[in-house]
């Protein structure tokens, strides 16, 4: 199992810089993570982290583009958003990487915030809203779940927002408190990875990023999540082919020692096609047409999932009895050690399958640094190996109970 | 004191590197191209069959084949190949397109012993068992269901419709129903004359074993080879069309714009890549910056080519605000005429030609993707020069040349356009 090396110092502005050699490829990923999410919105401002990455794009202090000369130099460029994180990357030839560090530091510098920008942005994050959670079947199924699941903590509202409203009311004034709250030097962790040397990022480094303005790091103080003492129902009539159903746990977050445990369970219910799920469920008793366990591997206590479409003439009821069955197995019954042995090498396979692809070796350094260290993605496999079968049973005993469980019905309309 | 308004120098790509495979035969004379790089202990082994979806007489049948292959053997349940495979940290997966498909096998290196033997008897013994195809019928029945309550899917249908005509094998679609009429005897004889009989070569690409060619051999040695499937792809001609496929209850529509072109190995067909580019193929395309950018109508735009063995098409697609699609229609018509009567500036060609290089060089970053390369030129006969060639005319394009393709292939009359969604106003 090979380790990821990496190089790792600090700006005098408190920006933590990781480097990652890799000189079998000719291209360089500049990755920056900041550490701000949709967690960390105000309830009534929903979808905020998110329409802010969006605006990102629209120009810096001393750039007014920041797409075009990127792409004159042979990059590309995405971001992506999350509950816990706003990530941007740069993927490049390797020779030009100094224009990476010139557009990703001048916008950690100062946003050029256009009104123009903000309201084709708010346009633009609405017809997202719409195509990926409206206009497609079962599209809202985290809008409905999450704030049943969740009654105090911020998880309660997906990253998209809670509604189009809070996003079509977002001020510029917010934004630029948005900015300067989150948007410094010690709340991000830059990688560089690639046909790079150590050397040669640090006088980037030092050039581009140490004359930004240290700024303070955020406090954050999120309500803590009341434990779950009674099972919760949602039944939503939508126009959807089939009936649908989703089951959530409170489980934890991605720091914890029992974070793999919780994974290798889904593993066990529905990673391949041999998994319990796709075999009895699927295939054997044909109650559904597809079931999926999975966990998100979010920071703070988090949700595992089960959900399914149902076969026609399959009524929820025993559907969710065979979902229930499949549950109380794990807490009965320790994994056979077969089957044990199949989700490990699964999960050492899919390890490795990852590892091959530079940008999934710079994002997974640099949450890893946010979460407390970089260098616990060489320890994560190993985490993986030592759970035990009694492990996957305890967890399920304590988590799969029905008290713990928020049960979200998609209901055909006729 | 740092000037932060002048950019830093950068340098164009002169030249790129792609890591020719070696070929080797079997005793059967089956070509086996291997691909011999990456650092993760993982190979990919793919069979590449002659054959797809437009293949066969019936609809569904081809895809049908392919991803029931592996749901069980004469020799083992569907239950016990899963198990087989998952068991190392392996999985199989299959391609079907028009005219090939594939079926994969993804391993760690130390496993391929054991996950090998499976891949082959998938592909010379599938049992495609009544009980399989009864459960698979039923699932992608109703997948197709929820498929069809998408407006990017009834559009990309109807727009293959519109391009090939609804009865042609690139054009027809399948309703639900469809899988009602394939039968056990359709898929074994499908598998026997397109499939079994038409490996038409292995592809091994990731860290190579020395032993890798002659296990390959043990299994695949034997394999039949008949020749390839001759095709005749006579695209209909037709007159302009405009469809709009209703569902009244979208809050966005789908549009599709496009046309029949060529394949990947007609003079021209770089040259409208190029342009496609330049119109809706990358975050600071044309159409990005108009119909996103300026307007806000949609998330994402695109304009590609996609080749086939003998033809292609122009496809321009999106997702908008349903109360904005008559608008964002006209834009795309109103930025196809600009490439028509203007020069593109030297800048913004400049600025898309090394974007593309770039973009070339990410895509054949890592065994897996200069494999999927590869595969793409094998297809077509192409071989290395025309890598070479690919850079050389990005590199030498002009704009007067690029205005000449959008006035020859890009009038309006020959665009077919297809919207789904609400009723436009």
């Amino acid at each position: 199992m090979g380790k990821i090396e990496f190089e790792r110092f600090e700006l005098k502005n408190g920006l933590t810089v990781i480097v990652h050699e890799d000189a079998t490829t000719p291209l360089a990923c500049l990755n920056i993570m900041y550490d701000v999410g949709s967690r960390d919105e105000d309830p009534d401002r929903t979808g905020f982290a998110h329409l802010f990455e969006h605006l990102m794009f629209g120009g810096s202090a001393n750039i007014p583009s920041y797409d075009a000369p990127l792409q004159v130099a042979g990059g590309s460029n995405n971001a992506f958003t999350s509950t816990d994180i706003t990530n941007y990357y740069i993927t490049l030839p390797a020779q030009n990487l100094e224009t990476a560090f010139w557009l990703e530091s001048d916008r950690m510098l100062n946003l050029a915030f256009t009104p123009k920008s903000l309201e084709v942005q708010r346009n633009v994050v609405i017809e997202e809203f719409r195509q990926r959670y409206l206009n497609q079947p079962y599209g809202d199924a985290w809008l409905l779940m999450r704030p049943m699941a969740y009654t105090a903590h911020p998880y309660r509202w997906a990253t998209i927002g809670k509604e189009e409203k809070h996003i079509e009311e977002a001020t510029m004034d917010e934004v630029k408190a948005f900015f300067h709250k989150h948007y410094r030097p010690r709340n991000a962790v830059m990688v560089v990875a690639g046909n790079v040397t150590t050397e040669n990022v640090r006088q980037l480094a030092e050039k581009w990023f140490e004359p930004i303005e240290k700024g303070e790091k955020p406090q954050r103080k999120l309500p803590i999540e009341p434990k779950q003492n009674e099972p919760r129902r949602t039944v939503a009539e939508r126009n959807v082919p089939l009936d649908a159903v989703y089951m959530s746990f409170h489980m934890c977050g991605k720091g914890d020692k029992d974070f793999p445990v919780w994974d290798l369970i889904s593993d066990v219910l529905s990673a391949g096609q041999s998994s319990r799920m796709t075999q009895r469920l699927v295939k054997e008793k044909q109650l559904f047409t597809s079931i999926h366990a999975f966990v998100m591997g979010e920071r703070d206590p988090s949700l595992f999932t089960v959900a399914g479409h149902l076969s026609q003439n399959v009524t929820v009821e025993q559907a969710e009895q065979a979902i229930w069955q499949e549950l109380e197995l794990l807490k009965k019954e320790l994994v056979e050690e077969t089957e044990f042995e199949k989700i490990k090498n699964q999960a050492e396979a899919n390890h490795e399958f990852s590892e091959m692809n530079l940008l999934n070796r710079a994002i997974g350094l640099a949450y890893h640094q946010l979460l407390g260290d970089a260098n616990d993605i060489n320890k994560e496999i190993e985490k993986y190996m030592a759970v035990t079968r009694e492990d996957m049973m305890r967890v399920a005993q304590n988590g799969l109970v029905s008290s713990n469980c928020s049960t979200l019905i998609y209901k055909r309309k006729n | 004191m740092l000037d932060r308004t002048k950019e830093p120098k950068f340098g164009t790509i002169d030249s790129i590197e792609l890591i020719e495979p070696t070929v080797q035969h079997l005793s059967n004379g089956l070509p086996v191209f291997s691909i011999n790089a990456g650092v993760q202990d993982v190979l990919k082994v793919e069979l590449i069959f002659g054959a797809g979806t437009a293949t066969a007489d019936k609809l569904l049948v081809g895809s049908s084949t392919v991803e029931l292959m592996k749901e069980g053997t004469e020799k083992r349940s569907a239950a016990a190949i899963a198990e087989a495979v998952d068991f190392y940290g392996a999985y199989l997966q299959n391609e079907v397109s028009f005219e090939n498909s594939s079926l994969s096998l993804f391993t760690l290196n130390k496993h391929l012993s054991n996950t090998l033997p499976t891949l082959a008897e998938v592909y010379h013994a599938p049992a495609f068992s009544e009980e399989e195809l009864s459960i698979y019928r039923m699932n992608n029945q109703q997948e197709m269901l929820v498929k069809m309550e998408k407006v990017s899917y009834l559009c990309s249908k109807g727009f293959s419709s519109a391009l090939f005509g609804s009865d042609h094998p690139f054009g027809r679609s399948a309703v639900p129903s469809d899988y009602e009429k394939i039968s056990r005897e359709d898929l074994v004889r499908f598998h026997q004359s397109f499939i079994h009989n038409r490996l038409k070569y292995i592809m091994v690409a990731g860290k190579l074993g020395n032993d890798s060619i002659a296990l390959l051999d043990e299994y695949f040695g034997e394999a039949k080879r008949e020749s390839d499937v001759i095709w005749n792809v006579n695209v209909p001609e037709h007159e302009t069309k405009k469809i709009h496929i209703e569902k009244a209850d979208a809050v966005q529509n789908a549009i599709r714009i496009g046309r029949v072109l060529f394949s990947r190995t007609h003079p021209d067909y770089i040259g409208m890549q190029i342009l496609a580019t330049v119109l809706g193929g990358y975050f600071g395309s044309r159409l990005m910056s108009n119909i996103r950018e300026d307007k806000g109508y949609t998330y994402g735009v695109g304009a590609g080519l996609v080749s086939l063995n003998d033809t292609g098409y122009l496809s321009i697609s999106t997702e908008v605000g349903s109360d904005v699609c008559a608008a964002a229609v006209r834009e795309i018509y109103f930025e196809i005429e600009r490439l028509r009567k203007d020069l593109i500036p030297h800048t913004e060609l400049d600025l898309v030609k090394n974007y593309m290089l770039g973009s070339l060089l990410k895509t054949i970053d890592g065994p897996f993707q200069i494999a999927a390369k590869w595969k793409n030129y094998l297809k077509h006969g192409l071989g290395m020069d025309a890598h070479h060639d690919l850079i050389h005319r990005i590199k030498t394009i002009t704009p007067e040349r690029l205005r000449e393709l959008a006035q020859k292939y890009l009038q309006p009359n020959d665009l077919i356009q297809v919207t789904a969604g609400r009723k436009m106003q």
